[in-house]
């Protein structure tokens, strides 16, 4: 049976998880969009 | 559980670190860009596979193969040779047995509808207009990126279910064999699995149009994780020969090996040679050199698996918190502890055989 510290731990995990998807695609992809618009 | 202070601020720094390390592979086309006068941008392919090396062609469907069916292949093909050849020290009991089977099949088929879900509905949404915008990227700049982004990403995932004392139950199952191998390779509580960070980050950068360039670097990084696990230890030579101590150098600080990833399954630290505290790189070694959480001993630990385990039932192992286990004192029951014996966590500064 699933419990509410359960699913606080649960949501800690997911907020990681996405914290590390976010980060990573923010600098590579801003990254990329940056090259196209100051290299001409 | 809070996590020592000392560790919070090494974590905060290495994460700071790491937005530089992400960084890299950008400055590295800025300046490929800046001194050869390219603008491919200017007029894109339609896919990035147009602007790739020929001669990839050729491998290519070797490569989709190996993607689709082969790692499967090869992983029972090695398991069955490593139990022919007793390298699992006859620890594969019955138990043990269920849950790695458990653990290799069932995310083969609950995890393709959350991976399309993620590439054909969440991805158009949050980045609409955005598919295969980075088809101009070369095949090499696709690569180190894609190299980068994934197998960093990694790191840090593992290194937090580590690390944080609240995630550590969601990773031991990973840890609870106590053999190396084929058999184990796989073994992940489903919900580690399916949060896995670098999944999504590695289809959204396919999705920008470096699906090329994922194709080819995840397959090594599979061949490279896979046989980091395997119990048929093809590092040995190298710490043997003296004339391949050279390699050997390079290897180990480079990618992951039986021998340090075997380090890292290792059921105590105490003996100099297990160091389950750090060694968290997957396909790259290097993040643990960077960041000072490996040891590199050329050894092998004598021991596998937790010292706390107690066999837990494989459905609380694959699907805790979902499911708890009915045994007293297990980390995955009910009122159990959170982190059995101690909080494996960074405690140390690399060591060099």
């Amino acid at each position: 049976m699933i419990t509410l510290q359960d699913v606080v731990i649960l949501a800690k995990k997911i907020a990681i998880s996405i914290a590390a998807i976010i980060i990573p695609l923010v600098v590579l992809g801003g990254g990329l969009y940056l090259i196209k618009q100051l290299i001409h | 559980m809070a996590i020592d202070r000392t560790l919070a601020k090494k974590i905060t720094k290495d994460i700071i670190i790491s937005l530089f390390i992400y960084s890299l592979p950008v400055l590295a086309l800025i300046t490929y860009f800046h001194f050869t006068g390219e603008t491919p941008w200017l007029n894109p392919p339609k896919a990035q596979s147009d602007n790739a090396p020929h001669f990839l062609k050729f491998i290519e469907p070797g490569i989709k193969g190996l993607n689709l069916w082969g790692f499967y292949a090869i992983t029972i093909i090695l398991g069955a040779v490593e139990f022919a050849f007793g390298l699992y020290d006859n620890k594969w009991k019955s138990s043990e047995r269920k849950i790695d089977i458990v653990c290799f099949v069932a995310p083969k088929f609950l995890m393709p509808p959350v991976s399309a879900w993620f590439t054909l509905t969440v991805l158009p949404y949050l980045l609409p207009h955005s598919a295969n915008i980075f088809t101009w990227v070369p095949f090499w700049g696709g690569c180190f990126l894609i190299a980068i982004a994934d197998d960093l990403t990694q790191y840090w995932y593992h290194r937090l279910h580590h690390q944080l004392p609240l995630l550590w139950r969601f990773h031991r199952t990973h840890h609870s064999a106590p053999y190396m191998g084929m058999a184990m390779a796989g073994r992940q509580n489903f919900i580690y699995t399916v949060f896995f960070s670098q999944i999504y980050l590695t289809s959204a950068l396919v999705y920008l149009g470096l699906g090329y360039s994922a194709l080819f670097v995840l397959v090594v990084k599979s061949l490279i994780t896979l046989s980091a696990h395997s119990s048929i230890a093809w590092d040995k030579p190298f710490y043997k020969y003296k004339v391949l101590h050279p390699f050997a150098w390079v290897l180990e600080r480079l990618i992951s090996t039986p021998a340090t990833h075997h380090a890292h399954h290792a059921d105590t630290s105490d003996d100099g040679v297990g160091y389950y505290k750090g060694n968290f790189g997957n396909m790259f070694f290097i993040w643990d050199v960077i960041f000072k959480t490996g040891i590199i001993t050329r050894k092998f630990p004598q021991s596998y698996g937790l010292k706390h385990y107690k066999a837990e039932e494989w459905y609380a192992q694959f699907l805790w918190p979902l499911f708890k286990s009915k045994k007293e004192g297990s980390e995955l029951a009910k009122n159990g502890p959170v982190v059995g014996d101690e909080v494996p966590g960074y405690n140390g500064e690399l060591k060099i055989a």
